[in-house]
């Protein structure tokens, strides 16, 4: 049992206005947590609407607040990720101790529940409504949402009853039954404060319904349409961001349209493999099985800038959603048909829950290989997506629309359509090529030049044709680039003096005696000369083989089967000019034994080279987590979007100002770089999600080979400052400590808070003998003064869910600017506050800070060592205190 | 940009032209086998994964698929990899689960179709 103190009930007055509020007026209210098979793993967090966390804690528990009237939010967390397993939260109004708002987590890491407490969710002329959700037969399998337009207003389970002040428009009720035989009795009631029933209705069967309430006075709400089914490419309904969006097992339509797989139209893709998909990421591919219950939409671009959607997103993905997204115009899908269209994204899925889409970042409770990167999108431009049900579920898949560029519920006109920008790297110079599809009043295209991605300048202009309905081709030819990578982009220019900017392409540029094109290449590449001496070294200097494909009077194509950095020699004499080419991707494939000599570990890693990707490899090394590589270019922050590649290796902070943290140069090989910096990137003003500040940290998965000296580390993973609130459920004047590790059912759960000054970011290494894949997750936060690691790796121990065992450590010492070490004495104390019994696993031995590097050591029969690591930025890592503890 | 639509027997013959030129086009695949079956012991979608964590761990295995609430597993390999429904369910067993109806052989042969569990002798979830 955890003991009170864990439930940090801080009446934060963040602002003014808040402290005002809370002063006014509170009610006391209690909240009750717990109640589940599985509460260990349960964490909340309650927020008003100003963001502030005023309660969060654990399960099981039961505590008591005073709050003002307002709206919040209960965030839902679960370690485990399979949802509460039957837990809930009840809040009661004291002291009549009637039931204000309740619900669960039903299924994933983390979901979301508003909480109207006092009727303080709602406009300004909102009128007082209470929603009475009854109990029937079967309650556990109720779920529920009230929503208008793009928004949840409450959401919960049954038996429940909220109070809401709600304006006037028109509302959704979307009423769920997890075992898909309707309600059983249980019923929703809406009443008006004078007594009114203004909706009412039940779920009669299956799993999936929606009721309109119409709560306006002037216009009459559509009535719900039910599950989509445009289920053939010709019929493609036009979406938006919608809540609602439903779908069931509708079939695929009388037209199969998808090409069958290992197609130009439905690539086959393997996850791992050193073969990436045409715009860069690893994934599983599109339709692995082509349609099964296939939805055809079609994306409308509103506005220019890095499309974002995705699908089923807030732990609501209920099956695998598998899509895939091609350029739309009037006669694409004769052309999917016939196979002659690639697509520009897809994705089959990687697991069935946490949504799935474009993301810069992967989304709170997403799983990377459900997500692609963000796509640049031009405003007029239209985009079509096969939505293929697999699991061949009803249900609602909310779409959710996000990224810079907008999206248009219809299609729009827009006065120019640009269809294409491309910059070539020539001989002598950069050719800049563009093409409108069509225009109205279209003035000028200014073309802009930078070396850096910030620094602009005009070093050309063309006029435009000014209307036309055909494509039109453009061309300005840049003769003084710089050497290296050059940026360009395109000033649209319309009569009215309108301006928009295209989005930025590149081209890198070696300089005048740059004889190899591509480059990079996918494979095949030109060298100038007929002559037959021509070598091909790898990065080592050995010479590879390659075959010719063509050959003309001034040129030769040869092809290299493998991805790599290489070096091509050519010539007739015996010295030989010289140029490096590189692949387009990068990919190493490093085979290794372990150390007991009986089996062999396949380590693959993706290093994308480009100006902004990077990753880590060296060889003969163990890695605990097999895809590191592909993990980061999955973030998205870091993953290449362009086929340009540099001569250097540049790592990005990902803030606004896309500051160069790391650079090295890949001319002297392979590369070897840490991603270790924790990142502060945009806000996100979306009104339903949690974060007001995402931030980024590095994760390393670090093995220290005490003979070579060297080890390497690589991950990043997005975050929100939400996850850090809630790990900060202790004192504040408490120190620094790692609060629990617990190992369950082949997983470890650290957890820790405190406060340290300057933290630059925290690694975490597990190294496990049996381990042939971990997942790691990681939060630290980089705020002055404080600091908290929540780390959950998941070995593929042979452990059964009974055997239980933890890791505890009282931690207590991560003063990081002191060189401290300590034991843990406390053990028992800290088993008892994660109330779990330790059954012989892992031990945690002690952690200690030194030289800006904590170490925390642990010894098992499953586990080599156990390292938490900071390092400082320039400063190359070492582990001062590798664990091999023995068995 | 869609400006425009096409009359329907325009849309009917241009798909049948260009479909027939460029389905012709398609990539060899791999000489991969598909498996699939029905999983038993299934319990969320969470459960769901680490099977095929477990799954994709095994020596060759391109690709994995459990999905809960079909119960249906799927799986590409190569297609000389000895893998059998016993592999599978040694695999498998640290998690409660077992296959039944296992089912191998190339991929892309005709529509894919889910395995019905109750074929296979499970019988729809009770409470």
């Amino acid at each position: 049992m955890r003991s009170a103190h864990s439930l940090l009930l801080a009446m934060l007055l963040a602002s003014g206005a808040s402290s005002e509020r809370l002063a006014a007026q509170c009610t006391t209210y209690t909240i009750t947590v717990g109640g589940g098979a599985w509460d260990i793993e349960i964490d909340w967090e309650l927020v008003n609407d100003l963001g502030v966390t005023v309660a969060s804690g654990f399960a099981p528990q039961t505590a008591s607040v005073c709050l003002p009237n307002g709206c919040y939010t209960m965030y839902m967390y679960d370690q485990f990720g399979d949802g509460w397993n039957g837990a809930t939260y009840v809040i009661r109004v004291q002291p009549a101790n009637t039931i204000v708002s309740s619900g669960t987590l039903t299924n994933g890491t983390f979901g979301t529940s508003q909480v109207n407490l006092g009727g303080g969710c709602g406009g300004a002329n909102c009128s007082n409504y209470t929603l009475t959700i009854t109990a029937g037969a079967w309650p556990a399998e109720i779920n529920w949402n009230l929503v208008t337009g793009t928004l949840i207003v409450a959401t919960g389970f049954a038996p429940s009853t909220q109070v809401l002040c709600l304006d006037t428009g028109c509302f959704v009720m979307q009423l769920f039954d997890s075992f898909g035989d309707g309600w059983n009795g249980a019923t929703w009631t809406l009443t008006s404060s004078l007594g009114a029933t203004v909706g009412s209705g039940t779920l009669a069967t299956g799993s999936i319904g929606q009721q309109v309430i119409d709560l306006s006075p002037t216009t009459t709400c559509a009535s719900s349409t039910g599950a989509i089914t445009a289920s053939d490419c010709p019929q493609a309904v036009n979406i938006c961001t919608n809540y609602s969006f439903q779908i069931d097992p509708n079939g695929i339509g009388s037209l199969n349209e998808i090409p069958p797989l290992g197609s130009l139209g439905n690539p086959l893709l393997t996850l791992g493999d050193a073969i990436p998909s045409a715009w860069g990421s690893d994934n599983f591919g599109c339709l692995q099985n082509n349609e099964l219950n296939s939805t055809w939409m079609v994306v409308n671009i509103s506005g220019s800038g890095s499309l974002e959607f995705t699908f089923g997103g807030l732990g609501s993905q209920a099956g695998f959603y598998d899509w895939i997204m091609y350029p739309y115009t009037a006669a694409t899908c004769a052309a999917i048909m016939a196979n002659l269209v690639p697509p520009i994204r897809c994705n089959w899925n990687n697991v069935a829950f946490g949504g799935t889409g474009l993301a810069a970042t992967t989304p709170p409770g997403g799983d990377a290989g459900n997500y692609e990167p963000p796509l640049n999108v031009l405003a007029g431009q239209q985009y079509i997506i096969c939505f293929s049900n697999w699991s061949s579920v009803s249900t609602l898949v909310p779409l959710e629309f996000g990224g810079t560029a907008t999206v248009s519920c219809d299609p729009i006109t827009l006065p120019l359509e640009l269809i294409d920008l491309r910059a070539t790297a020539e001989t002598d110079g950069v050719q800049v090529e563009w093409s409108t599809g069509s225009e109205e009043e279209t003035l000028s295209f200014g073309l802009e030049h930078g070396t850096n991605n910030s620094a602009w300048e005009v070093i050309g202009t063309l006029s435009a044709a000014g209307y036309s309905q055909s494509v039109i081709d453009y061309a300005l030819k840049h003769s003084t680039p710089a050497r290296g990578t050059n940026y360009y982009r395109l000033r649209m220019v319309d009569m009215d003096g309108n301006e928009v900017l295209s989005p930025m392409v590149s081209a890198q540029w070696t300089g005048s005696d740059a004889v190899i094109h591509p480059n990079p290449s996918t494979g095949s590449f030109w060298v100038p000369s007929g002559s037959a001496s021509v070598m091909v070294l790898d990065a080592r200097g050995l010479e590879v083989p390659f075959t010719r494909e063509a050959l003309r009077d001034d040129a030769q194509c040869l092809h290299i089967p493998r991805p790599g950095l290489y070096t091509v020699r050519w010539g007739t004499d015996g010295n030989s000019k010289g140029a490096r080419g590189r692949a387009l991707n990068f990919s190493v494939a490093n085979t290794t034994i372990d150390e007991d000599g009986d089996r062999t570990i396949v380590h693959q890693f993706h290093l994308h080279v480009g100006r902004e990707l990077t990753t880590a490899y060296r060889p003969a090394q163990h890695f605990a987590e097999p895809l590191l590589g592909a993990q980061i270019e999955r973030n998205g922050l870091l993953g290449s979007r362009g086929a340009q590649i540099a001569r250097t290796i540049a790592l990005y902070r990902a803030g606004m100002q896309g500051e160069l943290a790391h650079q090295q140069d890949l001319t002297m090989g392979l590369p070897h770089i840490h991603v270790h910096h924790p990142f502060l990137i945009r806000k996100n003003a979306e009104t339903h999600q949690l974060a007001t500040e995402p931030f980024q940290v590095g994760i390393g998965v670090a093995h220290f080979d005490a003979e070579q000296d060297q080890q390497t580390m690589a991950d990043t993973r997005m975050f929100r400052s939400s996850d850090m609130h809630r790990g900060l459920a202790y004192p504040l004047d408490d120190r620094p400590h790692l609060r629990c590790l617990c190992v369950r059912c082949g997983s470890i759960h650290a957890k820790g808070a405190g406060i340290v000054h300057t933290v630059q970011h925290i690694h975490v290494a597990i190294v496990a003998r049996a381990c042939q894949r971990a997942r790691f997750q990681s939060r630290a936060h980089r705020t002055t003064g404080f600091f908290q690691v929540h780390t959950v790796v998941e070995p593929t121990f042979p452990l059964q869910r009974e055997e239980l065992g933890e890791l505890i450590a009282d931690i207590r010492l991560l003063q990081i600017d002191k060189p401290e070490t300590f034991d843990t004495r406390r053990v028992d104390d800290e088993r008892r506050r994660c109330g779990l019994t330790a059954v012989g696993h892992p031990q945690l031995i002690h952690l200690s800070v030194r030289g800006g590097v904590l170490s925390l050591l642990a010894r098992s029969t499953d586990l080599e060592g156990v390292q938490v690591q900071r390092g400082i930025d320039g400063v190359d890592q070492r582990a001062l205190a590798h664990s091999a503890m023995p068995g | 940009m869609f400006t425009g639509v096409l009359h329907k027997g325009v849309w009917i013959a241009a798909i049948a032209l260009i479909g027939a030129v460029g389905h012709g086009i398609a990539q060899d695949l791999a000489p991969l086998h598909q498996v699939q079956a029905v999983v038993d012991g299934v319990r969320s979608p969470q459960h769901a994964y680490e099977a095929d964590l477990v799954l994709r761990a095994l020596p060759g295995v391109v690709l994995t698929r459990t999905d809960h609430n079909t119960r249906n597993l799927l799986m590409h390999v190569p297609a000389d990899l000895p893998i059998s429904a016993a592999v599978l369910n040694e695999a498998l067993a640290t998690l409660g689960m077992s296959v039944r109806c296992y089912q191998r052989g190339p991929i892309g042969q005709g529509p894919f179709r889910h395995l019905d569990p109750r074929d296979c002798g499970l019988t729809p979830t009770v409470r």
